[in-house]
């Protein structure tokens, strides 16, 4: 009967449908309050590929991650994950921008890597042995096992993003949704987190990171979406960063300078 | 010395008493921990202040018969604080403006159906007071039973309240039962309130709901540590209010959330000296 499944809280794992497209979002649409957050998008991502997504403040690029991630559901269309819903899959993990956490939250290094084994503990579950190693080992993976029991506010921003990946991976996570994980990253913290997310790949896991710097983007990842509430962009960073398409989602406040080392991107809203 | 801790405890009273105040400290100091870290110390308020029609109606129908009072309490506790959910989330309002309408709402009913009823302004003080030496034998019981399912459902669900207090949207990423657990939570505050009614009452609840937690919040750096250090704070204002009741003759509510906050404002002054320091 239906209803015995629906009163079980956790219901069972869904595996992914063989040969099914890792990542299909079609058509969709959301609505938020009185406007459209995201409207006809749609688009295909296959299992173990990095993206990056960038746009404007305000594009949808956190609607869009949330989205996929299932906690909101569209208003038209579709995202499936190897052939289903995504709110049936334990194995997206949502990485959320540092500004939206509640970094005095009791709680240590450790405590929050472990929040991502929660769910395959099961219902008044316990970590075992093998869970805290599962945390040890991928605290040792993004190089923050000298920092497993401080409190999380006393961490730097980049190791509060490797923090954080390394909940995603003991979540064991083939989808992780990166929400700007470089704002506010120095240059050297930045570049330890590229090196993880490139790491990520050997992992296997597929990558959506959120980012404001299109240099980066385009130097880093082989694959840009280039989003403003629909996809205006969508492939490598060259055909995708076009003056003319730049000029459409940015308006006239961007210009691309070629330099020796290749392009770059210059704002002048901030100076 | 020593007769001055024991010679109030020769009273029968004084024993209850203390028993309901230890229990209730316990249990409202466990609540509180998830009450501070998500910040809904003004629904806790609210609720307290909701379930006073519900209490009058009770007074209408039975009497004010023993504990038939108890359980017209709860069952408005729980229906107001599943409703004050609903609302916020339907309604265009945040939640703390649904909050404010439904409290004053209810309250002001409270007051108005309490008025029809002659004979009520000696209980009415007790509702909104408290008054821990009045707790019988069958009220222990109650908060003993009661509270002792919340605590259970809070050891329980440790790691599935944690996730959801720190981050919501990995609570649903997870999958976690996000609703249940919310509902869940706002139900084990209804209980926690009702079975606390009668040590503190309506007016001084919220100070036993986030005091004592607040307290060990700026001491801890885990979340099991500030729930043990929370439950030991509430226990030593629970015990010094009482004879700070008993021998200064202030009512006993007053006292255990004046001791409370004595607590508080010792550590924090403790705390920021020590931050200046470093």
């Amino acid at each position: 009967m239906n209803w015995i499944s629906k009163l079980n809280p956790f219901p069972k794992r869904t595996e992914h449908i063989h040969d099914a497209t890792f990542l299909e979002v079609h058509d969709v649409m959301v609505q938020m309050n009185d406007h459209k957050a995201l409207n006809d998008l749609s688009f295909k991502l296959g299992g173990g590929e990095q993206i990056a997504v960038v746009g404007p403040n305000g594009a949808g690029k956190s609607t869009l991650f949330k989205l996929i991630a299932g906690v909101i559901k569209p208003d038209r269309g579709f995202v499936h994950l190897g052939g289903h819903a995504p709110g049936k899959h334990i194995c997206i993990a949502y990485l959320p921008q540092r500004s939206e956490v509640v970094w005095s939250f009791p709680a240590t290094v450790r405590d929050v890597v472990m929040m991502g084994r929660v769910r395959r503990l099961g219902l008044g579950g316990w970590p075992k042995k093998i869970d805290w190693q599962k945390a040890e080992e991928y605290m040792e993976t993004v190089r923050i096992t000298h920092l497993a029991d401080r409190q999380i506010s006393e961490l730097s921003g980049g190791q509060q993003q490797r923090m954080f990946i390394a909940q995603a991976l003991t979540q064991e996570a083939e989808l992780m949704l990166m929400d700007e994980p470089f704002s506010g990253l120095d240059a050297v913290s930045q570049e330890e987190v590229m090196r993880i997310i490139g790491m990520l790949k050997e992992h296997g896991v597929t990558v959506m990171v959120a980012m404001h710097d299109l240099s980066m983007a385009s130097k880093r990842f082989e694959k840009v979406m280039l989003l403003n509430q629909t996809i205006k962009g969508f492939g490598n960073p060259g055909d995708v960063f076009t003056e003319q398409k730049l000029m459409d989602v940015y308006g006239n406040h961007l210009h691309i300078v070629k330099t020796e080392d290749g392009v770059m991107f210059v704002d002048d809203a901030c100076c | 010395m020593v007769d001055l801790i024991f010679s109030p405890l020769e009273y029968v009273f004084m024993q209850r008493g203390m028993a309901a105040a230890v229990l209730v400290g316990i249990v409202c100091a466990l609540v509180g921990t998830y009450i501070v870290l998500r910040g809904m110390a003004f629904f806790g308020d609210a609720l307290a202040h909701s379930i006073l029609p519900g209490i009058a109606v009770g007074y209408v129908i039975n009497g004010g018969a023993g504990g038939s009072l108890f359980w017209w309490g709860l069952v408005t506790a729980v229906l107001a604080s599943l409703g004050i959910g609903s609302i916020s989330k339907r309604a265009k309002l945040s939640e703390d403006t649904s909050i404010g309408i439904i409290f004053a709402g209810m309250f002001a009913l409270g007051i108005a159906l309490i008025s029809t009823v002659g004979g009520f302004a000696v209980d009415l003080a007790h509702l909104l007071f408290g008054n821990v030496l009045g707790v019988t034998n069958q009220d222990l019981w109650l908060t003993g039973g009661l509270g002792g399912v919340v605590i259970i459902l809070i050891v329980f669900f440790y790691k599935e309240f944690m996730v959801l207090s720190f981050d919501p949207v990995l609570a649903s990423t997870l999958r976690l039962p996000v609703k249940m657990l919310e509902n869940m939570l706002r139900i084990m505050i209804a209980v926690t309130i009702v079975v606390s009614l009668q040590t503190v009452g309506i007016a001084l609840m919220v100070a036993m709901l986030v005091t004592p937690a607040a307290t060990a919040f700026l001491l801890t750096k885990r979340m099991h540590h500030m729930m043990l250090l929370s439950a030991l704070f509430a226990v030593a204002a629970g015990i010094f209010g009482l004879y700070v009741s008993y021998y200064v003759g202030i009512p006993s509510g007053a006292s255990v959330v004046l001791v409370s906050t004595l607590f508080f404002l010792i550590v924090f002054v403790g705390q920021s000296m020590k931050k200046k320091a470093s």
